[in-house]
């Protein structure tokens, strides 16, 4: 389909309205306003800031891997002080890192454990008894009390009723 | 192509300055009418051609030359018209409301010196109807060459040239209206009939 044609003279009327209230002076290339920013370019600029990144991430890529292994010499310092101040030899202590890393309130807490014979609750375990005969049950010393490990063996089976057994801490309960 | 800005097919080279150059050269002119025809102001209108020239130049390393650097150019110089009038209107909304309870100051008579009556109807015109008025009938590229400068379709240029027809003859009169170019009524107006999207 095609497009209206505006007549002459309206083609004129608009001409000489667009010509006549913008008259063409059209400044040469040097002198227009871009050409005060002709100094550096955009990309450069652009370049200049990428590569400046980017040797700024390999750098800190090359001091993370390839320096010297600053943060595990502290940690190992740390932990054999610690060592040092609990009383336990730094070669004596569990290789495993978590108990080199406990605090001192938890070491305290491993100090309770039943390993220690102190503890009443720890006499009852059959590992308190430190005779050689303590190769019987505990079950079997409760019902038995002559074949406590207190008894002499040379008065015999019947000398059990004469003599009341000692109280060994462990049958006290 | 229209007389004004006609591209002369050389290779424009990203980041080239003598191609940059050229490219002023070649379309200061036809930006200037088109954004005077969008501002109504001849000093606005050389602004923002500079203005436009300063943001294609920044844009210049980045431009990609499988498009044509005339309508890449005629996009950036329109949208910098475009912003101007929107700020053009702020100010003027501004001096309203700044000029309430107090005698009207009138329009500026250097105004009416120096701006035309078709040119306060161009003005007045939508932006980028405006623009392809100028571009169709001052220039003298047809609608196809327009569409393909702008990114938009022939029917959508039409449908403007229609919108522009039909405001310029309401303000200017009739004959602003246009006449079909048909060979057996050339020459012939067709001052009153209406004309709408399917004249393009």
């Amino acid at each position: 389909m095609p497009d209206r044609e505006l007549p002459e003279h309206i083609r004129r009327q608009l001409s000489a309205g667009l010509d006549g209230g913008a008259p063409l002076v059209a400044p040469l290339p040097s002198q227009a306003r871009f050409a005060t920013l002709r100094g550096p370019m955009p990309a450069p600029r652009w370049r200049l800031r990428g590569l400046t990144v980017a040797v700024a991430a390999a750098g800190i890529v090359i001091v993370a891997l390839a320096g010297p292994p600053q943060p595990r010499q502290w940690l190992v310092q740390s932990v054999n002080g610690i060592s040092k101040q609990v009383g336990l030899p730094a070669g004596s202590s569990s290789p495993s890192p978590s108990h080199s890393e406990s605090t001192p309130g938890e070491q305290g807490t491993s100090n309770e454990s039943p390993e220690a014979s102190e503890t009443p609750e720890a006499n009852e375990s059959p590992e308190a008894n430190e005779s050689p005969e303590a190769g019987e049950s505990p079950g079997e010393e409760q019902e038995q009390p002559d074949t406590s490990p207190t008894a002499e063996p040379s008065d015999g089976g019947g000398g059990g009723d004469d003599h009341s057994p000692e109280p060994s801490p462990s049958l006290g309960d | 192509m229209g007389a004004e800005g006609e591209a002369t097919g050389a290779a424009s080279r990203p980041g080239n300055r003598d191609d940059f150059d050229r490219l002023y050269r070649e379309n200061y002119p036809r930006l200037l009418r088109t954004l005077y025809a969008i501002t109504g102001d001849a000093a606005a209108a050389e602004d923002c051609v500079q203005e436009a020239f300063v943001k294609a130049w920044r844009a210049w390393p980045r431009f990609r030359p499988e498009r044509a650097p005339e309508g890449w150019l005629h996009q950036i110089a329109v949208n910098t018209a475009i912003s101007y009038r929107r700020r053009a209107k702020l100010r003027s909304v501004g001096e309203i409301l700044r000029r309430l309870g107090r005698p009207g100051a009138g329009s500026d008579p250097g105004d009416a010196v120096t701006r035309s009556d078709v040119v306060i109807a161009l003005a007045a015109l939508p932006p980028r109807v405006a623009a392809d008025f100028v571009l169709r009938y001052h220039h003298g590229y047809n609608n196809r060459e327009i569409a393909r400068l702008e990114g938009v379709s022939e029917r959508t240029v039409g449908a403007r040239l229609a919108q522009a027809r039909d405001e310029l003859s309401r303000r200017l009169g009739p004959d602003w209206r246009g006449e079909l170019p048909t060979s057996g009524t050339a020459g012939v107006h067709f001052p009153r009939e209406r004309s709408g999207v399917s004249d393009a």
